[in-house]
């Protein structure tokens, strides 16, 4: 892995974003960054707008307001097509593998921009490291992977391109247990070669263990953010995220 | 027996011009969920180019080889430009809008095509000329023409050459993933617009040569509204083998090929058009996803 950056500027930079969907604000205002080599996490309940900031940050959202910076360089105006050129990797919400092509098909796109081809041939071997299922599933179509093992898929399709920010989008959702235990350890791994992670996950306890900053977003905006075990130890995230600390005795949501 | 096999010829022969055609409309809709109401017009225009490009050949008194595959790449190129200069000019900009303002905008394109076609080749019946010269070939009890022939193995290379392109090629892979989650191949780094237009090309392209094919099949005889009957088979045969399955394409359109023509061998020859749409209506009403179609119908 390179050296780290010598540039002053964090790796991923929101400023103000905002986005808006038919007149309904999904973002109000985020701002956040992603220092290279952090592992950072967005928490929030459903619909705070944690997937929203992914996607604009890939372009495929435009914000209305607000701007995306990559490593100093303006990202918001920049296609979605050619977010993954800069070294920028999403898994996206709900997996969206290409179910009806098979393991090494999906893998082979996530390395669609990638000509070398002993890179390639890399990147192949280190997913399947992290993931022998998928080498035993490699002539498989990707349709019929169990829950888990398309996650795997879709989290080594990303990694194909050998990107330098890796977002993550609920890795978690609908998977069994002991999948998620795996998944969690293969991105942890993936974070320790080098690669920064911005992970989105509703499973608050999971994503504040295993990441060193954490966002708490709600209804679009920054509610706190701060180190993991300061946003745990908030009297707010403990009620609202890890379902600890206030009884709940009267009727107030 | 032999007029079993003899119509089976036959059937196979047109049910290869209609899978051409439906190639297209299922190739299409794979990528944007539209159905391409334009695409048999395009066919039509094709068919005109090669006309003119025949014509122009003087390949009627003097027929070859060369002038058969000028006029075939012509059609093709024509068509295909055509294709694309209606995706990137009507569909296009209305990708953003809903699916019916798409569709209605596909039905206006159709209709600009075979009325302008009008205005523009004149209503009149055209004769595409013999860019190869017919005989017929009898073999056994069978009896066939050089331009049936022409009709299956134009077809079939053209059938194997896109089987090909969509499962070897990375482009071809990168088709098959915008017709499945544009957004994720946007994120593989795939330039969705560019498959988008070369999808339109393809399929366009396939079109221009069924074009001129259809033009064998009835002896040269072209006109605007040729487009029309063979375009509403080639859809039929398309939504048969399931809309956005190229296979179920090629199959449909042989099925509905080989089905028309033994009933107008063995039936009056009127009921020939009813067995299409009576397949149709059965097809929706027993298999909406079609024979190997892996879209599931929308629930309302």
């Amino acid at each position: 892995m390179s050296a780290t950056g010598t540039v002053d500027a964090p790796l991923l930079k929101l400023d103000a974003v905002s986005v808006a969907f038919g007149g309904i604000r999904a973002l109000d205002g985020v701002s956040l960054e992603v220092r290279a080599g952090e592992m950072v996490t967005l928490i929030g309940a459903n619909g705070a707008g944690k997937t929203t900031t992914l996607r604009t940050i890939t372009g495929l959202v435009r914000p209305v307001s607000g701007s995306v910076w990559h490593a100093g360089d303006r990202l918001d105006t920049v296609r979605a097509d050619r977010i993954v050129a800069r070294g920028i990797a999403m898994v996206p919400e709900g997996r969206a593998i290409f179910g009806n092509l098979t393991v090494k098909e999906n893998l082979r796109l996530g390395a669609y921009l990638v000509r070398d081809v002993a890179q390639i041939r890399r990147a192949l071997d280190h997913n399947f490291a992290l993931f022998p299922r998928l080498k035993e599933r490699e002539q498989q179509v990707a349709g019929t992977l169990s829950g888990g093992e398309q996650q795997m898929l879709a989290i080594a399709r990303a990694l194909m391109s050998s990107p330098r920010l890796l977002l993550l989008d609920e890795p978690s959702l609908g998977i069994a247990p002991i999948l998620v235990q795996a998944i969690f350890e293969a991105v942890l791994r993936i974070r320790r070669e080098g690669t920064t992670v911005l992970l989105v996950e509703q499973n608050a306890h999971l994503a504040l263990d295993t990441s060193d900053r954490a966002y708490v977003l709600e209804t679009g905006r920054v509610l706190l953010d701060g180190i993991c075990s300061v946003v745990k130890s908030d009297p707010r995230v403990k009620e609202a995220y890890l379902g600890e600390g206030v009884e709940v005795a009267g009727g107030a949501p | 027996m032999s007029t079993f096999i003899q119509q089976l010829a036959n059937g196979v022969s047109l049910g290869s011009i209609y899978a051409l055609i439906a190639l297209g409309y299922t190739m299409v809709f794979g990528v944007l969920k539209l159905i391409n109401f334009a695409h048999s017009d395009v066919m039509m225009v094709g068919a005109y180019v090669a006309f003119f490009v025949a014509t122009g050949l003087n390949a009627g008194p003097d027929p070859s080889i060369a002038s058969a595959l000028i006029t075939f790449l012509a059609a093709m190129a024509g068509a295909a430009a055509l294709g694309i200069a209606i995706e990137r000019l009507v569909y296009r900009p209305l990708r953003s809008a809903s699916r019916l303002s798409l569709l209605i905008a596909a039905m206006g394109m159709s209709l600009l095509l075979e009325y302008g076609g009008q205005v523009v080749f004149g209503p009149q019946h055209r004769r595409v000329p013999d860019v190869i010269t017919d005989e017929r070939i009898v073999l056994g009890d069978l009896n066939l023409t050089v331009h049936k022939l022409i009709i299956l193995g134009v077809s079939v290379v053209l059938m194997l050459g896109l089987h090909f392109f969509v499962n070897k090629t990375r482009t071809g892979t990168a088709m098959r993933a915008v017709s499945q989650n544009v957004d994720a191949a946007k994120l593989m780094g795939v330039n969705t617009d560019f498959i988008i237009g070369l999808t339109f090309a393809i399929g366009s392209a396939l079109a221009g040569a069924a074009g001129l094919l259809v033009a064998f099949h009835q002896q040269g005889d072209i006109d605007p509204l040729m487009g029309v009957y063979p375009g509403l088979k080639a859809f039929v045969a398309a939504v048969l083998g399931g809309i956005g399955s190229i296979y179920g394409a090629m199959l449909g359109g042989l099925l509905i090929g080989v089905a028309e023509t033994f009933v107008a061998a063995y039936l009056p020859s009127s009921f020939r058009d009813t067995i299409t749409f009576s397949i149709l209506i059965l097809v929706l009403l027993v298999r909406p996803a079609g024979l190997l179609g892996k879209f599931k119908p929308e629930k309302v």
